[in-house]
């Protein structure tokens, strides 16, 4: 049950259980259409003929009654009386002749004795005027009527009642009516352009006056022999509203259905002058096509060659809702005007040859509601519904030009929407853009100069001007997706008290300020040339965190997520935790690394601050293999020194005149390239504290055995200890508080093997005090090797190398020293020349030697 | 209407329901006639009407069945409007008042049994209720459209019936679709094969047929109507019940 049809005729949809499969609303329209086809199919057989007419005072000589007469009148009609019968009534005027009766009454042509003037006499229907409040209504109506003065309508010059017969006296048009006009077989369409125009004139005339035709049909339009239009019977169709009108006039108002406008039989009561208009557009098909308007029709210019743009117009008046028809009938003469105006001609609107022969042979008589059926149309044609932008080739193309800048618009969207992905598009998509903007210029100038041979203007203009509109959005959009993208290179740097991130490529994210007020983040959100920026301030009190007119704290930290930005704060410490937020690059992970370095940092410091900070707590700030940590000072040879200098920095290096951890803020931390460690700054009021940190399942800890503490002022030290000579290496790590004795025990060995690489003592023999007792045995175990040349070369180490390129080992200095593993290893770097060389050293007991193993060597010349 | 009549046959049916209501007695033997046929006709509206209601399908059944069973005898009848009433109107106010009046007395026994039962196919019913199509029309609506379809399908079967008592059978069921679209329409051509006409015979059996559809459906609306009342203005609420 849920397939539903769609019915060919009125659009509507088929429920399934439609009878016999057919259309259920076409099947009883066709009860109410078949009243005049039963009478128009039936009298065509004997002649041309149409719905009943009312043929009023076309007072043409050879007007003999109407089609209609032939047709059997309504039941309950009766005959019209006899001339002889009628003048008995009017002795003021000698009738001549019937000319014609209709729904309303019957109509004699009548000379009036006093002016001797032709006029046309109308009787209305006895029937009409049984209802009581018919003599008022009559009274009001004509009225209205003979208060119309224009040359498009009908005069009326006096009206009343006679022996109960009521009747109107009408200036008399010599003429015919268009209904005869059209039956007469001479019409053409392109008449249609003069007539039209005039019926407007009268109907806003009318219309001005508060006066609303109600039953403007073919009939009701007189032409005289001028040529001149005249509307008859203005409002005349109102004295019979309220009634069962078609109990009387059942045959008449059938007829007349087709030009109803759909309100004036759905609301009866709530039809207005746009009724009329409706009217006028049914009248206007059927002069340009033949056909009435019925069920799914096509546009005049599908059936008759015209200028497209009057499908516009006549399409409009037949809109079925009122509010979407020209509301004044002057506005359809405007539009007809413009198009002919347009065209310099009225008939330009048509070709030479307007009219598709054919489709006039078959009058609208039947009025079914396809038209087709009728002719020898093909049948596929019947199917066709009516378009706005006609393909047809004769007139009013579509621009091809501006159909092309909507394509453009089209497909520079695409490539804008395709270069989000890939930037490279993008110059596709604003060539199309830029493309479309001038297609659509051109297309616009040569469609509005075409005087309607093309139309296509709104495509045109959105070639014109979308293209700005796309480039605008795509822009936007490609900020957003940019900025969440993450455009600059990783934050690695944290701070408070200065920017919150600022990472290698500037990444701004704001201003951390924190005061006694509270603390802020910025002052608004910026975009910056890479990144991001936190926006609204934030305030800190005893309550939390709050951003502006916002509150939320939680327990020990506040959460502050405006735009997903978060911030946490520790309420025991003025500490800032970033992460996230419209600014957050995280390049893989390395910024939330950053992040929860810092969270690290401040739990140690509120540790240290709370005073629980001890030798037995810290432990849990180490990686677990570090963990002997405690053991270690247990060890009273290394104890003191080891908790001053090496066991890392957050935990033992102050002096208590130097306050707790609380007192360094983090201010650094500079990830290493593998994101595994880190290099980590605090400052304090009098010095920096340098330390590195190591990453482990996903946590941080801080790496025994190394720390540097800067005083303030000095810049800040980086890990490697750059000397030239030991008393440099000496006065700097003691003021560095680095361990002093290591680095001159080394730099000392550096001096020691440097001079006896000059002195050419340097041999397999003289070179194994260099290295520790416990590896001197396989230094010589390897030297018995016929290879001892090149295992001295490759794998023993530096002190045997007396040649590096052309560099004498003498020649190097010893560059950096970099302690590791609490200070029992260092690797270490000397250059001479273009070349470096790096390797590792050893700690056995308080002496330090080289390591045995491969030494590498690097053209600095070639890697730099 | 005095035209294009493919034959006398149709003219029994004619108004129906003016019988019934100029009938001085309400429940005498020709009013009676004349609205069993009516009820015979047009149950199916109400049963969809009363089961779009929420009832289930048994008791819509009885409702219907009770309804028109006691349709005269509860004196409905004098409640229709003798002027203007269409038995459209008639029989959906009277069966919601049969109805309000049966919840009323719920729980009372129900009655039946020795009244005149008509014979109402209600498996039937049922099966066509079934597809009807989900649509959230109130019981009202369902019950205007069941009209109208209803009334459409006698028209139909009628003027087929008739058709075929002329021995026209063929040309009936080749030309139907012309009627009215809905389904696709065939060419003239291929409709003169099937109905064994030439073109142009096709193109005036066609004519014909409206005509005739358009008189049997008229006269099928008329008998619903009132004498005087306005076909078309039925015509008219109709083409409105069926629209969506």
């Amino acid at each position: 049950m849920t397939e539903r049809r769609t019915c060919d005729d009125c659009g509507g949809s088929l429920p399934p259980d439609a009878p016999a499969g057919a259309c259920p609303r076409c099947l009883l329209a066709a009860g109410l259409e078949l009243e005049d086809e039963a009478e128009g199919v039936e009298a065509a057989d004997e002649a041309p003929s149409d719905e009943a007419v009312d043929p009023l005072a076309s007072g043409a000589d050879e007007a003999t009654p109407l089609p209609e007469a032939k047709s059997p009148p309504p039941r309950k009609r009766p005959e019209p009386p006899p001339v002889a019968e009628v003048a008995e009534h009017f002795p003021a005027l000698a009738i001549e002749e019937l000319i014609g009766f209709g729904g309303m009454g019957i109509v004699y042509r009548a000379r009036q004795r006093s002016l001797d003037r032709v006029v046309a006499l109308k009787v209305l229907w006895p029937e009409l005027a049984s209802e009581t409040a018919f003599a008022d209504r009559f009274t009001r109506e004509a009225r209205a009527m003979a208060r119309l003065d224009h040359p498009h309508i009908v005069r009326v010059f006096e009206f009343g009642e006679r022996n109960g017969l009521y009747f109107l006296v009408m200036e008399y048009v010599d003429g015919v009516n268009l209904r005869e006009l059209m039956d007469g077989g001479e019409f053409e369409p392109r008449q249609a352009l003069s007539i039209v125009p005039q019926v407007c004139d009268a109907l806003q005339y009318a219309h001005d006056q508060g006066v609303v035709h109600r039953d403007i049909k073919p009939a009701n339009v007189l032409i005289d022999k001028a040529g001149r239009v005249r509307i008859a019977d203005f409002g005349l169709a109102k004295l019979v509203e309220g009634e069962d009108v078609t109990l009387t006039r059942a045959g008449q108002v059938m007829g007349t259905l087709h030009y109803m406008a759909p309100e004036q039989y759905r609301t009866p009561d709530d039809v207005d002058h746009r009724a009329d208009i409706y009217s006028l557009g049914v009248v206007f098909y059927e002069m340009l096509t033949g056909d009435m308007p019925v069920g799914r029709f096509q546009a005049p210019s599908k059936k008759v060659t015209l200028d497209v743009r009057l499908d516009e117009v006549v399409l409009r008046t037949l809109e079925r809702e009122p509010d979407r028809r020209y509301q004044r009938a002057s506005d359809v003469a405007t539009a007809m005007s413009t198009i002919s105006g347009d065209v310099r001609s009225p008939e330009a609107p048509f070709d030479s040859d307007s009219r598709v022969e054919g489709e006039r042979e078959e009058p609208s008589a039947d009025g079914v509601a396809e038209p087709a059926d009728e002719t020898d149309e093909p049948a596929e044609s019947r199917s066709a519904t009516f378009a706005w932008s006609s393909d047809d080739e004769t007139t009013g193309r579509l621009s091809k030009l501006a159909v092309a800048a909507s394509l453009l618009l089209l497909t520079q969207i695409v490539f804008g929407l395709i270069g989000l992905a890939v930037p490279e598009v993008i110059l596709l998509s604003i060539g199309s853009g830029a493309t479309a903007m001038i297609v659509g210029l051109v297309a616009w100038i040569r469609v509005a100069r075409s005087n309607g041979a093309l139309h296509g203007i709104p495509y045109a203009v959105a070639g014109t001007f979308l293209p700005l509109l796309t480039c605008c959005a795509g822009a936007a959009l490609g900020v957003m997706i940019a900025s969440a993208n993450g455009v600059a290179d990783g934050i690695n740097e944290i701070g408070r008290s200065g920017p919150v991130y600022v990472g290698p490529d500037g990444v701004r994210l704001g201003e951390i300020v924190i005061s006694e007020d509270g603390v802020r983040v910025g002052d608004s959100i910026e975009i910056g040339e890479d990144g991001v920026v936190v926006k609204e301030p934030l305030t800190i009190d005893d309550r939390g965190i709050r951003p502006t007119g916002e509150t939320e704290s939680g327990s020990g930290q506040a959460v502050w997520d405006p735009s997903g930005v978060h911030v946490q704060y520790d309420e025991d410490l003025p500490a800032l935790y970033v992460t996230g937020g419209p600014g957050w690059m995280d390049n893989d992970g390395r910024s939330e690394r950053i992040a929860n370095i810092q969270w690290q940092w401040i739990e140690a410091q509120k540790a240290s601050a709370n005073g629980t900070l001890t030798r037995e707590t810290s432990y849990r700030y180490y990686r677990n293999e570090d963990r002997d940590l405690l053991g270690a000072m247990d060890d009273a040879r290394f104890a003191r020194k080891r908790a001053h200098f090496e066991l890392g920095a957050p935990l033992y290096p102050l002096d208590p005149k130097d306050g707790d951890l609380s007192m360094f803020n983090l201010t650094t931390a500079h990830l290493d390239a593998d994101g595994q460690g880190a290099q980590v700054t605090a400052t304090g009021p009098e010095y920096d504290l340098v330390f590195r940190m190591l990453r482990e399942h996903g946590n941080w800890y801080f790496e025994v055995g190394y720390v540097k503490a800067a005083r303030e002022g000095l810049a800040i030290p980086q890990r490697i200890i750059e000397a030239t000579d030991a008393s440099t290496v000496q006065t700097w790590s003691s003021e560095n508080h680095i361990d002093s004795d290591a680095v001159n025990a080394i730099t000392s060995l550096w001096t020691r093997l440097t001079e006896a690489a000059t002195d050419g003592a340097l041999t397999r023999e003289t070179a194994a005090p260099f290295y520790a007792p416990s590896h001197r045995r396989d230094l010589m175990k390897k030297s018995e090797t016929t290879l001892v040349e090149q295992v001295a070369a490759d794998e023993l180490g530096v002190p045997f190398v007396s040649k590096v390129g052309s560099m004498s080992l003498a020649e190097f200095s010893l560059r950096h020293v970099d302690l590791t593993d609490r200070n029992t290893r260092a690797r270490a770097k000397a250059t001479a020349g273009g070349f470096e060389l790096r390797f590792t050293l050893v700690r056995d007991g308080d002496e330090w030697f080289f390591e045995l193993g491969p030494v590498e060597r690097n053209d600095l010349a070639t890697t730099r | 209407m005095s035209t294009g009549a493919p034959g006398g046959a149709r003219r029994f049916l004619t108004t129906q329901w003016s019988v019934v209501l100029a009938a001085n007695e309400p429940d005498s033997a020709v009013a009676r006639g004349a609205l069993e046929e009516l009820c015979a006709a047009y149950w199916y509206p109400l049963y969809a009407f009363e089961r779009r209601r929420g009832t289930s399908s048994h008791d819509a059944q009885d409702l219907v069945q009770e309804f028109f069973a006691t349709l005269v005898e509860k004196g409905y009848l004098r409640d229709a409007d003798r002027e203007r009433g269409r038995f459209r109107t008639f029989l959906l106010t009277a069966f919601r008042n049969h109805t309000s009046k049966e919840r009323a007395k719920a729980g009372a026994q129900k009655r039946g049994g020795d009244l005149t039962h008509l014979s109402l196919d209600f498996e039937d019913g049922e099966r066509r209720y079934k597809s009807e199509p989900e649509d959230g029309l109130t019981p009202e609506r369902v019950f205007e459209r069941r009209w109208a379809l209803t009334l459409l399908d006698l028209t139909l079967t009628r003027l087929e019936e008739t058709m075929r008592a002329d021995g026209k059978e063929r040309v009936f069921t080749a030309l139907r679709p012309f009627l009215a679209a809905g389904t696709l329409r065939p060419s003239y051509e291929d409709a003169a094969e099937a109905a064994g006409l030439t073109v142009s015979a096709v193109r005036s059996a066609i004519r014909r047929l409206r005509i005739a559809y358009r008189d049997a459906l008229r006269d099928e609306i008329a008998r619903t109507v009132p004498d005087g009342a306005s076909v078309d203005d039925e015509i008219r609420h109709l083409m409105d019940a069926v629209a969506n």
